[in-house]
């Protein structure tokens, strides 16, 4: 109740700071029932960047969130009445009844909030850095993983939840930003394609099975289709208006999106070429087109630079630790760089040919994707049964958006935006459903208004109504594995310990290896793929794929590992067992042979699971 | 002329959804079994 409550204070700060924000820049929408959401999602984005700023000052402290809430509550808080009054509820039965299904979608996945997170990349890096911030109260050196540096804007929201409350306040953060990001892409149909159409494209969105997915694991992926989305409302406002007001709003959510992970850097990208694309077809005196663009381009840099800006002055690299060849930065090397390249190449080929397939080679064979994406998702990357499933719709009913004569140009330029994404991301950097997120929902919103064009108005319906039921049917699959215990544990029948040895190797072995490292002690986990957040001791990761504690190019020998392992004041070694055999490089070959002689030397194991094993770190051997 | 050309792009794409529907859905019920 109270994690309730903080969130509303959140949204409402937020709400009234970016309400603020937009008021001074004269950067409103025009339509005043837009100006809730639209602020509400600046109000975070600015929530993110001064946690992000606090962390670095060491003050990730409840105090400075409580005065910067108060702040802005005094600043906008006077016009959050109006703007939340202003809000237009759906119009007619069907839009009720896509709503009421959409709740209960969101009242279904309500128990995963209240029982502790397992399975995901939030175990690995989304929660467990954040949470780790919030306990020391401020950034920890680093580097010691990169994954420390792939924190964005959502993870500072995670930051801000874990220093004011805590885990569950992180997953409601989770669970409304991915709320908004449906009323987002729901607002942008309705705005710029058709008012009757914006439910059906916000419902067909929220319960996709992957969408759902990311209502139970918290990630970042939503937060990217949440700015995405109003960054192109906001610039198709401009294209029509021409008022400054709306190009800044466009550079701001623009910015935001490039903020939220390196992968979103693309929006404000494209969108900048939509601006570029506006002005050439405008033609304004040569003056005012340079005025726009820059005032977009230096805008947008604003406001997506702080993640960035972190991770420049930390380790050099704006991107660390990818984009190596072009940001030379410290801490990283060439051959971690192509070691890193090799990882997620072996990745691929393995998780497409456990479906039987192969990686894509070659730009021709990326344009089977949207096929490959709608029909067998998993030859992607393995998950439980339906996490990257994206729904029939978009793929069935993309094409039919070239039928749109209505609102035609806003229907191609929204296309247009969707499959540049996903298409660069798919060619150019990995093929993941997940990864081209914001671009399936971009698709989906022209989709709808096609389908619709398509289909015609008594028709369509039901077509969206069929499409939700199997959406939903998939989606309970998605959400049922963990649900009843998580259902015992949000009533407080079955306690987080049990819920976690049940699920969860990593914990179970972790619960344990917590008693048995004391607390001033520190323990390094020879994991080829860590996942920190179980871990309640001090801890260094010795992955491979990392080379900042550890260069396994140059420490090669059991004695060289123990010494360096000494030299960092390790008291415990954690292994993954399972990892000891891993071999599918040489250099990989090489590190995992060192880790098991290493192993032998440190004697039998304190303690140890089918999956995991602790050892104590053996004495020095006295020398001469 | 146009509303021909209009019906049979129409009947296209209608043929098009119904096939990916139909892939998608006995792909989920073959995987489901």
């Amino acid at each position: 109740m109270i994690d309730a409550a903080l969130l509303a204070v959140l949204l409402a700060a937020g709400g009234a700071g970016g309400l603020a924000l937009l008021r001074a820049g004269g950067a409103l929408p025009r339509r005043r029932a837009e100006h809730l959401l639209v602020a509400t999602a600046v109000g975070l984005g600015l929530a993110a960047h001064l946690t992000l700023g606090l962390a670095a000052l060491q003050l990730l402290r409840q105090l400075p969130f409580a005065v910067l809430a108060a702040l802005a509550l005094a600043v906008g808080g006077r016009s959050l009445p109006d703007a939340v009054r202003a809000v237009r509820s759906p119009h007619g039965r069907f839009a009720w009844v896509l709503v009421a299904l959409c709740a209960l979608l969101l009242a279904a996945s309500v128990p995963s909030w209240f029982a502790p997170p397992v399975g995901g990349d939030q175990t690995k890096y989304h929660l467990a850095y954040p949470r780790l911030w919030a306990q020391a109260g401020g950034l920890v050196p680093t580097p010691w993983t990169f994954w420390g540096q792939q924190q964005w804007l959502q993870n500072f929201l995670f930051a801000l939840a874990y220093a004011v409350r805590g885990e569950d306040l992180a997953r409601l953060v989770n669970a409304a930003v991915a709320v908004l990001s449906a009323l987002a892409l729901a607002g942008l149909v309705s705005r710029h394609l058709d008012r009757r159409l914006g439910v059906a494209a916000g419902a067909l969105f929220f319960t996709m099975p992957m969408a759902a997915s990311q209502l139970v694991r918290c990630g970042v992926d939503r937060s990217v289709v949440l700015y995405a989305a109003l960054a192109a409302s906001a610039w198709l406002d401009w294209t029509k208006s021409g008022r400054p007001g709306d190009l800044r709003r466009t550079a701001i959510l623009a910015g935001f999106a490039g903020a939220t992970k390196v992968m979103g850097l693309l929006i404000p990208v494209l969108v900048g070429v939509g601006v570029l694309a506006a002005l050439a077809r405008r033609r304004p005196a040569a003056g005012a087109a340079v005025r726009s663009a820059l005032a977009y381009g230096v805008l947008a840099l604003v406001f997506l630079s702080p993640p960035y800006l972190r991770n420049v002055v930390e380790t050099g690299n704006p991107l660390y630790p990818f984009g190596h060849g072009l940001f030379p930065g410290r801490h990283w090397s060439a051959a971690a760089a192509a070691y890193l390249d090799t990882y997620y190449a072996q990745y691929r080929e393995r998780e497409a040919g456990e479906q039987g397939k192969r990686p894509y080679a070659g730009v021709l064979e990326v344009l089977w994707f949207p096929w490959d994406l709608t029909m067998t998702p998993d030859a992607f990357e393995k998950g439980r049964r339906f996490v990257h499933d994206v729904g029939p719709f978009a793929l069935a009913f993309a094409p039919a958006a070239l039928l749109v004569r209505r609102r035609r140009a806003a229907a191609l330029g929204i296309l247009g935006l969707g499959l540049a994404y996903g298409g660069i991301i798919a060619a150019g950097a990995w093929a993941h459903p997940r990864y081209v997120l914001p671009g399936i929902a971009l698709v989906l919103a022209a989709s709808v208004a096609g389908g619709c064009t398509m289909s015609g108005r008594r028709l369509f319906p039901w077509l969206v109504a069929v499409t939700v039921a199997g959406h939903l049917v998939l989606a309970a699959r998605v959400i049922a594995p963990m649900w009843a215990d998580q259902v015992r544990v949000a009533l407080g029948r079955l306690d987080s310990e049990t819920f976690l040895r049940k699920h969860s190797a990593r914990h179970a072995f972790w619960a344990e290896a917590n008693r048995l490292v004391p607390a001033t002690g520190l323990v390094a986990v020879l994991e080829k793929i860590p996942h920190p957040y179980p871990i309640e001791r001090p801890f260094v990761l010795l992955s491979y794929l990392e080379q900042g504690l550890v260069e396994y190019r140059a420490v090669t020998a059991p004695d060289a590992l123990l010494a360096a392992l000494r030299g960092l004041g390790v008291t415990h070694v954690a292994v993954d067992r399972p990892g000891l055999d891993a071999a599918a490089d040489p250099f990989e070959r090489a590190v995992t042979a060192l880790w098991r002689a290493t192993v032998v030397r440190l004697g039998p194991p304190l303690y140890e699971t089918p999956d995991y094993a602790l050892y104590v770190m053996p004495p020095e051997p006295a020398h001469g | 002329m146009l509303r021909a050309r209009m019906r049979a792009a129409r009947l296209l794409l209608a043929t098009w959804a119904a096939a990916v529907y139909a892939f998608y859905w006995v792909i989920r019920l073959r995987g489901a079994s």
